[in-house]
């Protein structure tokens, strides 16, 4: 209801002010027929002078000429970053070989025991006298060629 | 003595119905008003599109030459946009002049609805014996019609002419508020645009302390 009588009462206001809204515009109107012959004059001057009638006009080309530069530079300053985070990188690496001592290392990611419900194994059927290491194996492997030849 | 005017039960009812006539008139100009300032911001809005380079380039620095930057640009602007409509205008005027100058026809007139007219195309009513007051109330008569709508040779200037301003004329208006509304809007931006405010300003976390 507020907004009904709102747009009500705006248009008295307008029908109230449209005379003086119509003569703001018929005075502008007469203006810019004023400028268009004006612009088109010297449109005409300007093409026959070899010039671009309608071409930017000086402060836009000269915005155009700072915004492009700023934009050119901007990536070579983020290349300029990479390459120094690069160069750190290479230098500690470097440090640390002289210094004899250890990179360092991250700390080992701990993997926590899997728990399932599979059975485990059962490593009780296992000889205890199987051989533990090489040598053992070997020494084993010998006893029982010298049993078979008998 | 005062004579009061008595009013019938038909003239009350007309009156209401004239009332609400004039509400609904004035709701849906109210309604066109709403519509033509929404057009005016989205117009406007190009302005900032204009200036907004040169500021960012810090170019212009200064309100003056930024507003007599913005009216330069706003001429550009108007006449790459109003070119078309004007030469529809200029066209039609110089058909109807050359048609007056070859018939020796000052006096044509592109409102006639018998034969030279673009009324020639509508129906036209005598409207003068439409409302009538009297001491005796209001009489209301359908008007009388006076010409039905015909086609005629000599009237091939209006056919013309009359949509070509119409349409051109149109245009070029829609453009001139289109013109006002950029300009109403560079005399805002080059007022505010290098004019510092407070709103987001943080103070620092610790005072400076003084030397």
């Amino acid at each position: 209801m507020l907004g009904f009588l709102k747009v009500f009462l705006q248009g008295i206001l307008y029908v109230v002010l449209l005379p003086l809204i119509v003569a703001i515009v018929a005075i502008y109107a007469v203006y810019c027929v004023i400028v268009f012959i004006y612009i088109a004059i010297r449109s005409i001057i300007v093409f026959f002078m070899g010039g671009t009638p309608l071409g930017d006009l000086p402060e836009d080309v000269e915005a155009k000429r700072i915004l492009l530069e700023r934009a050119q530079v901007n990536p070579a300053d983020s290349a300029q970053m990479l390459a120094d985070a690069i160069t750190r990188s290479q230098a500690q690496f470097a440090q640390s070989f002289v210094n004899q001592q250890p990179l360092p290392q991250p700390e080992p990611e701990v993997i926590p025991e899997e728990t399932s419900d599979l059975e485990q194994p059962d490593f009780s059927s296992l000889d205890e006298d199987a051989p533990e290491t090489i040598d053992e194996y070997e020494e084993k492997l010998e006893e029982n060629n010298d049993d078979q030849s008998y | 003595m005062i004579s009061l005017i008595k009013l019938t039960e038909n003239d009350k009812r007309l009156i209401i119905v004239l009332l609400l006539v004039l509400i609904l008139l004035f709701v849906i100009v109210g309604y066109i008003g709403l519509l033509v300032r929404k057009i005016m911001k989205f117009q406007a809005s190009k302005a900032d599109d204009m200036l907004h380079d040169v500021v960012e380039a810090g170019v212009i620095t200064e309100e003056s030459k930024l507003l007599r930057f913005g009216i330069r640009k706003n001429w550009r602007v108007f006449f790459k946009s109003a070119w078309v409509p004007f030469l529809i205008m200029l066209g039609a005027v110089t058909l109807l002049l050359l048609y007056c100058l070859f018939s020796k026809n000052w006096s044509y007139n592109i409102w006639d609805y018998e034969k030279q007219g673009f009324n020639t195309l509508f129906y036209i009513y005598d409207w003068n014996v439409f409302f009538s007051a009297s001491p005796e109330g209001f009489t209301i008569t359908w008007p009388k019609l006076i010409s039905s709508p015909h086609l005629s040779g000599e009237a091939w200037v209006s056919y013309i002419f009359v949509p070509a301003m119409t349409i051109g004329g149109t245009w070029f208006v829609v453009d001139v508020q289109a013109y006002i509304a950029r300009a109403f809007r560079i005399y805002k931006l080059s007022h505010t645009a290098f004019r510092k405010t407070m709103e987001n300003v943080t103070p620092p976390s610790q005072p400076i302390k003084p030397e």
